[in-house]
């Protein structure tokens, strides 16, 4: 089987975010990245999924500055065979439906039996590339992937999923297919010394996007980005010895004060 | 300009957050004809409560896939519906499902998306809508300009407000198209409580609850004011609650009228997850925990004893 895992180098989850003067952006400079934790769902299924089938190879993408490149050096560590690196060397591809362009040219060529996406990058948020790479490569997609069920003889693929209020859905599709890992999927394992050191000597093949041969042009312009402030009133109140009254004044300031409770 | 909403139904009823979706298409559509793809199986019902919020063609289809909510034959439906009433706005609820749905019409049409909008105005003949990133630490404001272009909206970022019209029913056929995925089960839950993304109250538990056999005092707040029970990631982390529950960067995000949070600590990553809910209530024992300093109102206590307490004390003041 091939595998591939799309991954993306996000802000860790812990980081403060701050604007880049232009508004257009978040401050770079200072922010430690991570591997989008949904990706690492991926990229540690698809290592499960060739340790269960011998001659399997994982293969990682992604799209970005040659910082990204960085990304790509985890998922190898993880224990993936080999990466490929689509350069937008100035960051200049922020639409995902550009992204998922040019991650679906790459990938169409590359004869691959399962991609791989995490449900979404935690950065934008969007939701969007990995539908958007199955729908543009007319291949059976399942999102939200809790379990991962793969027959590699039949070539076929059940996915279990969890959506809103608790529904269960399980659904089937035949190779190639896309899934989108949702967490609670697996653990997913640390690098190991010895992985990063053998990560070094892996092979990354560079392209670039402009020379993908996709249509590059968006039509979707962030004109402006802002840090919200939520004004909190701060009142806070001590237990005292047995909390009754501090409870008494809490429901009283919910429904006279903050009028949120009837 | 017309306008083509996909909207969910669920056991006969249409889902709240595609009310809202409707009554948003009704500010922006200037006139343009506003028609339904049923994203689930018809129902009479439905039919009639989306007529009643401003629906003027109602889509639907037998086929058994979008019945089960298979997000591929839904894509399906309304592909064929954005085609014909020529819709130059397709809008969604920003459930997995909506937001799944805009993504493959998104590819499909090669039409900008905006997934999880909290705000969208027309401008020219494109929109512009607000959608927040890194999990709710920055909005952004974002101009869509294609031909057509697609929106998800936020659940609870809107009042849902009836405009009765005089709606026409079609029902669609999806003979023709053949699905590269089947959902071969659905298993809907019994709906104990309010879904988390969609209550306007959520009770939620975090480390300081010290373990899953815990949970019982928070459910039994939650119950007694209506609410969604969510966890912090710590809780998560530590398998006392599924993922499904968990709030924040890498869980759900949550903007109800009031969060009560008990034994959360306030780490960055959880308030991405909830810091837009209208009032924050903070239940922790530790004095210094960085969550007094983000709530409106804050008990420093332990939550054994004082979540108990407003639990009794809100049964008797209703009595």
């Amino acid at each position: 089987m091939r595998i591939i895992c799309c991954v993306k180098h996000v802000p860790d989850t812990n980081a403060q975010i701050q604007l880049a003067a232009n508004k257009k952006d978040i401050a770079r400079e200072a922010i430690s990245y991570v591997m989008s934790p949904y990706d690492e769902f991926a990229v540690e299924e698809a290592l499960r999924i060739r340790e269960k089938n011998p001659g399997t190879t994982v293969a990682v993408i992604t799209l970005g500055p040659e910082r990204v490149d960085q990304v790509l050096r985890t998922g190898l560590a993880m224990g993936a065979d080999e990466a490929i690196h689509i350069l937008d060397p100035d960051s200049s591809i922020t639409d995902p439906l550009i992204v998922a362009r040019c991650l679906a040219q790459v990938i169409k060529s590359g004869g691959y039996d399962i991609v791989f996406c995490g449900r979404q990058a935690v950065d934008n948020d969007a939701f969007q590339v990995g539908s958007a790479i199955a729908t543009m490569l007319n291949v059976a997609g399942m999102t939200l992937a809790g379990k991962v069920e793969v027959d590699a003889n039949a070539k076929k693929v059940k996915v279990e999923r969890i959506v809103e209020g608790g529904t269960r859905q399980i659904i089937s599709g035949s190779f190639p297919v896309l899934i989108t890992a949702q967490k609670g999927l697996n653990e997913p394992r640390f690098a190991s010394l010895p992985g990063i050191m053998k990560a070094k000597s892996k092979p990354v093949t560079k392209k670039n996007a402009a020379e993908l041969g996709v249509d590059l042009n968006t039509k979707m312009i962030i004109e402006l980005l802002e840090v919200p402030v939520y004004q909190r009133k701060k009142r806070v109140i001590q237990a005292g010895e047995d909390g009754k009254s501090a409870v008494k004044q809490l429901i009283e300031l919910l429904r006279t004060e903050a009028k949120v409770l009837e | 300009m017309n306008i083509l909403i996909v909207a969910e139904v669920s056991q006969g009823k249409v889902k709240r957050a595609s009310l809202e979706v409707l009554t948003r298409a009704r500010e922006i559509s200037a006139g343009g004809e506003i028609a339904v793809a049923l994203a689930g199986a018809y129902s009479a019902d439905a039919e009639k409560t989306l007529a009643r919020f401003g629906a003027g063609k109602v889509f639907y289809t037998d086929h058994d896939q979008v019945s089960r909510q298979n997000p591929e034959a839904v894509f399906e439906l309304a592909k064929m519906c954005a085609a014909e009433c020529k819709a130059g706005l397709i809008l969604l609820g920003a459930s997995f499902l909506g937001k799944e749905v805009a993504a493959r019409l998104s590819a499909q049409l090669g039409a900008p998306l905006a997934n999880d909008c909290i705000e969208i105005k027309t401008a020219g003949n494109g929109v512009v809508v607000q959608r927040p990133m890194y999990a709710g630490k920055v909005i952004a404001t974002v101009q869509l300009g294609g031909a057509q272009n697609i929106v998800s909206i936020r659940p609870n970022s809107c009042v849902a407000k009836e405009s009765p019209a005089e709606a026409q029913a079609k029902k669609i056929s999806l003979d023709s198209v053949s699905l590269k995925t089947s959902v071969e089960s659905l298993e809907i839950a019994p709906l104990k409580r309010p879904e988390l993304t969609e209550a306007d109250i959520v009770v939620s538990g975090g480390r300081g609850m010290k373990g899953p056999e815990n949970y019982n005092v928070i459910e039994a707040l939650a119950d007694k004011l209506g609410a969604a029970v969510g966890a912090s990631r710590a809780a998560v982390d530590a398998g006392w609650r599924p993922h499904s529950d968990q709030v924040g960067q890498t869980g759900k995000v949550v903007s109800p009228k009031l969060y009560i949070a008990c034994g959360i600590s306030g780490a960055v990553q959880h308030f991405a997850g909830m810091g837009s809910s209208k009032c924050i209530v903070a239940i922790n024992k530790d004095a210094e925990a960085p969550v007094f300093k983000k709530c409106d109102y804050g008990i420093v206590g332990d939550l054994f004893q004082i979540v108990p307490l407003l639990t009794q004390e809100l049964s008797n003041s209703r009595d």
